[in-house]
């Protein structure tokens, strides 16, 4: 069973997999990537992985398994299509909103789950409609996925093609409808809604430079590490670090057995994540060294002797390179936040033609790209994948709990419209408008402040500074 | 010849006979059993037993040879090795010396069978790619080669004059003058490509067709049973994930 995404165009697809033909197809979806979104995607019969690309970068990835969504990482991602059983490729153009609602189907919980059979659909739609929501519908069962996308009660279609004709004027909702009808007549569909719009990149997310002509394994999966244990300078046995840890101890229950009594039973466990390795003392009598220090939790390079009693353990690489932690991806966003303005509109795919794809807009919403700076005042949001500058374009910026905010944060106790800055009177000033979570300017709770140049705001684990 | 072909049945009997019963009208048949007829499953003992009365052939898998010590189960992953030991304990002297007997691999006339590949089938080589089914073709001269050991069922179908190989994801076809098969068989007790049900082939040259088979069994009753046992509760889970 495979779920077809919805897509703009098919770019290429392949029976014949190889890793060699996969660093290829993913190469070419980098490339396209630089005017519109793209995806691979390497299905076999029991699962489809896919990962998105966006203006050189590689954005996300996810597992689709039996209409199950899960998100995952690019690691997960390179190392699973490795493991698949004759799997097949296919690279495809997406547009924003695509993988917008696409993000969310992987990253997001919905709000409702339900059968066609136990809800009247048309009146979902209606309510979503009077109360001016903004939420992504889907409908799916077996293979067919079909979503329908809603901007402050107003419907932007993104469906999956089916053969089905529909009059050209008819509205993106009623298309929507008249696909899952047809399709629901056999079995009910399970429709969904999601209300929680805003996505974000994979935890292993990296922006790719132009000249890059490697694989992309070589970037995010390196061999498994050796651990040499050596006596007096000799080796005495050897190991491949290739599971999540290795105990060292005097016990022969351990991975690395050191029959030394100034050994503890568990001294010491080497430790792998995300693909960095660590070696971590066990509260041991004789203490845990590395290159001469004794540590407590240290992170491991290649060559580190680790000195346990007598022994040594030399831990040495085998080429590729560690994912380094925390890298920062340098022009990203923590979070996609498509405003409806930056949405081109998208045209239903009507199965006998594909439309043409509508106009881009030729200014990027801030919300979507960092901009440069000008002499508008601007907020920075710090952020541990980077900075996020916000421009402050007009006299008033909101920042809330809201995906319509100027300044979307989350946490518990904030409100919709939590705080707002202000320009008034040649004076930048913020005020708290709602919620339970505290405005702090410098340090201090605040119900108003003015802000200066380089002032610092916290709110709940949120920091941005205000630059003039 | 019109063969039935089974595989990787990890000593789960009701899956077996589930197979079994739900294969009595396409006899006769000559029944190949390709290997890992134990490991991971509570009825090992049973498993042996069943596939030795019918079997026209069985071959030793990997978890086989390691219950029965021939190949050290240091390689194998945590769970599988608590189950190598659980089931050696679970198996008389006869039942581990039948095992340790096994033949590796197999070759009647067009036919060749082999647990993971008949290329140097003691190294078990996971076969997974186009690449690698180019390479077992280019080794062994029959039409037909069949194996097990993944748990995810594959055929693939070569054009002999072209060389031209493709994946064929259909469940039923009719063979073609001209063409070679690798066909994996898939997993009888422990299938892995999303569907719980019990994978077989059956093959009848004569008539030109091969078809995969999946039957549903009775998985509560074999997952109640490796819990019962107090093998990794894992191990009950993944019968109905199909991972």
């Amino acid at each position: 069973m495979r779920t077809i995404i919805p897509c703009n165009r098919l770019l290429e697809s392949h029976e014949e997999f190889s890793q060699d033909k996969l660093d290829e197809v993913m190469h070419h979806a980098l490339t396209a990537s630089t005017a519109q979104p793209s995806c691979v995607e390497v299905y076999d019969q029991g699962e489809q992985r896919f990962v998105f690309f966006r203006e050189r970068q590689l954005y996300a990835a996810g597992v689709v398994r039996g209409g199950q969504f899960e998100n995952t990482s690019i690691r997960d991602y390179l190392l699973g299509t490795s493991r698949m059983n004759f799997p097949a490729i296919a690279c495809y153009e997406l547009n924003s909103a695509i993988l917008h609602a696409l993000l969310i189907l992987f990253q997001k919980k919905p709000a409702l789950r339900v059968l066609t059979s136990l809800v009247d659909l048309d009146q979902v739609l209606d309510q979503i409609e009077d109360d001016g929501k903004s939420c992504i519908v889907s409908a799916a069962r077996d293979n067919f996925l079909a979503m329908l996308r809603y901007e402050r009660g107003r419907a932007t279609a993104l469906c999956h093609e089916l053969s089905v004709s529909v009059p050209r004027e008819s509205s993106f909702r009623d298309e929507f409808l008249v696909k899952i009808y047809t399709i629901t007549a056999a079995q009910p569909l399970t429709i969904s809604l999601f209300e929680d719009l805003l996505v974000t990149y994979a935890e292993d997310a990296r922006t790719i430079p132009e000249d890059f002509a490697n694989r992309f394994d070589s970037l995010y999966l390196s061999k498994p590490p050796i651990v040499s244990l050596q006596f007096k300078g000799r080796e005495v046995d050897h190991w491949v670090f290739d599971r999540p840890r290795l105990n060292i101890g005097r016990t022969p229950d351990n991975d690395v057995v050191i029959d030394n009594l100034a050994v503890s039973r568990l001294h010491a466990v080497l430790e792998e994540e995300k693909g960095c390795y660590f070696v971590r003392d066990c509260d041991s009598l004789n203490g845990t060294v590395v290159n001469g220090q004794k540590v407590g939790r240290t992170r491991l390079e290649d060559g580190d002797t680790i000195s346990i009693g007598k022994h040594s353990i030399v831990f040495r690489r085998q080429g590729g390179r560690d994912v380094p932690a925390g890298e920062s991806v340098a022009g990203f966003d923590q979070t996609m936040i498509i405003a409806p303005e930056s949405v081109p509109p998208v045209m239903p795919a009507v199965p006998t033609a594909r439309p043409e794809a509508a106009p881009q807009s030729t200014t990027r919403d801030a919300a979507m790209s960092p901009t440069d700076p000008s002499k508008n005042p601007c907020l920075v949001m710090r952020t541990e994948f980077g900075d996020r500058v916000i421009e402050m374009r007009n006299d008033r910026l909101v920042i809330g709990n809201d995906m319509e905010a100027d300044v979307a944060i989350e946490g518990m106790f904030i409100a919709r419209e939590h705080a707002e800055i202000v320009r008034e009177n040649g004076r930048v000033l913020l005020r708290k408008l709602g919620g339970l979570r505290r405005v702090r300017v410098d340090g201090h709770a605040v119900r108003e402040a003015e802000l200066k140049n380089h002032s610092e705001i916290r709110i709940a684990s949120d920091l941005f500074v205000f630059e003039e | 010849m019109r063969y039935l072909l089974i595989s990787d049945i990890h000593g789960n009997l009701e899956a077996l006979q589930a197979t079994l019963d739900a294969a009595e009208h396409l006899m006769p048949y000559q029944l190949m059993c390709l290997g890992d007829i134990v490991g991971y499953g509570a009825d090992p003992a049973a498993c042996i037993n069943l596939v030795g009365d019918r079997a026209n052939l069985m071959l030793a898998g990997n978890h086989d040879l390691a219950v029965a010590g021939l190949i050290p189960h240091e390689g194998f992953n945590p769970v599988a090795r608590e189950s190598v030991e659980w089931t050696r304990q679970n198996l008389t002297n006869e039942d581990r010396e039948l095992l340790s007997g096994l033949p590796l691999e197999y070759i009647d006339g067009d036919y060749c069978f082999a647990h993971a590949s008949p290329i140097d089938p003691m190294s078990f080589h996971y076969v997974r790619t186009l690449e690698d089914v180019a390479g077992v073709f280019a080794s062994i001269g029959q039409r037909f080669c069949f194996v097990g050991h993944t748990h995810l069922p594959a055929l693939v179908a070569m054009n002999q004059a072209s060389g031209r190989m493709e994946v064929i994801r259909e469940p039923k076809i009719c063979l073609k003058d001209g063409f070679r098969y690798f066909i994996n068989v898939g997993s009888i007790g422990q299938p892995r490509d999303n569907n719980p049900d019990a994978c077989m082939v059956f093959l009848d040259d004569e008539a030109g067709a091969l078809e995969f088979l999946r039957v549903s069994y009775d998985i509560t009753a074999s997952q109640e049973k490796i819990l019962a046992h107090g093998l990794p509760s894992f191990l009950a889970e993944r019968l109905l994930l199909a991972r």
